[in-house]
């Protein structure tokens, strides 16, 4: 491919969906008629201790990384305020990781491919409380891609083309103690509202979601903030393993963040290499039948970037 | 010697960091206040929000008073502080409204949400000072 002009887009975690915003934007301006997303990630040539450190920077640097707090850090701070103010319990953020391994477990392209139970979740070693090993998404090595083009010429690539219906974008303070409330991530209500709107379409309208389960908590988070819950009321859902295939809402059904795998900068392409499979029947046993809309909700950092992704089979 | 905040940084501070820093050596939080609209500001900072010249901008001392509103125990930690732990990071709000991030000491047994807490002023060494929570 030497030769052909490149750019790099870079938003933290969020950075897969910036990229494929970034060259639909380049389409629809009639800059370019197709351009080649590409997603990749090698984080496991640092040891996870290094990790740790470079991505405890994701925070505030002069006023909230000296006290050293590590990015699953800002999440636990978030998921004891929830608690306190809803009464979400530790078995309700297990249940999250049960769920996204179980499907996991059936997807050949996950990092660990394993299923665990309610009991070896809830027992795990600490990492930042209330967050043990089985609440954290995994540092992955990994890639995905997709073909971005004109409606007038997806076509000749395809005879199953997948729209993009809507985009939102949202973002948040930096430093977390900025926020009025820790309970919510504001940027994805903001994406979603705006995400919805271009779709023409409602929550309740949507068949599958990928969303941004960097933590279990963010998957709770997520799950009331895109409006598919009202507020509080997630984490007994996932209890109710209305989050599964054949619940109301089947979300991270290829293993989330959590099993599948977080390489960064592949991560939100990843989503949409995933919802093209469900939306055209492809998924096999994880199949959520007849799903026509599907929603990838991405997060950088502790939600300073959202976006969401609304992708259809078209009319 | 500029001095600094907290007991790692990775950046050269701005003055404001050093004024911050030698107040709070003396026992003194400080936010900043813009006069032009009365706004405040913690941790303290140069220019109003709402557009004001920075010259209106002045400090003034916290409440000490806080309820804890979210925290964690940090069991697996950054380098800088892997030593330290286990520690708590807890966000607690003051009494006029501002809200803080700092390490919570001191404390017995587990942390409660809505608990009151005190902030304390706390010199690192001749250099370096911070600012914790602890239990009232
Ligand atoms: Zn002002």
């Amino acid at each position: 491919m030497t030769g052909i002009p490149t750019i790099r887009v870079e938003s933290a975690c969020a950075t897969g969906t910036a990229a494929i915003i970034t060259a639909y934007n380049m389409i629809k301006s009639g800059f370019r008629d197709s351009v080649l997303v590409i997603g990749a990630e090698k984080m496991t040539a640092v040891d996870s201790a290094v990790a740790t450190t470079l991505m405890a920077r994701a925070g505030d640097l002069r006023w909230e990384f000296p006290f050293g707090c590590s990015f699953p850090g800002y999440y636990a701070l978030m998921a004891t305020s929830h608690m306190a103010e809803f009464g979400t319990t530790k078995e309700m953020l297990s249940a999250v990781g049960v769920k996204n391994h179980h499907y996991g477990a059936k997807n050949k392209y996950a990092h660990l491919r394993k299923e665990i139970t309610l009991e070896e979740a809830m027992k795990a070693v600490q990492i930042a409380y209330p967050l043990n090993i089985y609440d954290c998404s995994l540092i992955s090595d990994g890639g995905a891609a997709v073909l971005l083009t004109k409606e007038s010429m997806a076509k000749k690539y395809t005879d199953t083309p997948i729209y993009i219906d809507g985009i939102g974008m949202g973002s948040d303070t930096m430093r977390m103690s900025d926020r009025a409330s820790l309970s919510e991530l504001k940027g994805t209500q903001t994406a979603a509202r705006s995400a919805y709107k271009m779709a023409g379409i409602e929550a309740n309208d949507v068949d599958i979601a990928e969303v941004h389960d960097c933590f279990t908590i963010a998957e709770i988070l997520a799950m009331e903030d895109l409006g598919f819950y009202e507020k509080g009321t997630a984490g007994p859902a996932v209890l109710d393993q209305q989050t599964y295939i054949g619940g109301k809402i089947p979300i991270n059904v290829d293993g989330g963040l959590k099993s599948k795998g977080h390489p960064l900068g592949a991560t939100g392409i990843s989503q949409a290499v995933e919802l093209r499979k469900q939306l055209l029947g492809e998924a096999n046993d994880r199949q959520v039948d007849g799903a026509s809309v599907g929603l990838s909700h991405n997060v950088g950092q502790t939600g300073q970037f959202v976006n969401v992704m609304i992708y259809s089979r078209g009319n | 010697m500029s001095l600094k905040f907290g007991e790692i940084s990775y950046e050269d501070y701005p003055s404001l960091i050093n004024d911050f820093t030698a107040q709070l050596m003396d026992d003194k939080i400080m936010g900043t206040q813009c006069s032009d609209c009365n706004e405040k500001y913690f941790p303290p900072r140069t220019s109003c929000e709402n557009f004001h010249k920075s010259q209106s901008m002045g400090f003034f001392e916290v409440s000490r008073e806080a309820v804890l509103k979210g925290f964690t125990i940090i069991h697996f930690a950054p380098d800088s502080h892997a030593d330290k732990a286990p520690y708590v990071v807890a966000i607690g709000e003051l009494a006029d409204g501002l809200k803080v991030l700092a390490h919570l000491v001191g404390i017995t047994s587990q942390p409660k949400v809505g608990m009151k807490m005190k902030l304390k002023a706390q010199k690192i060494n001749d250099e370096r000072a911070i600012y914790k929570f602890t239990p009232v």
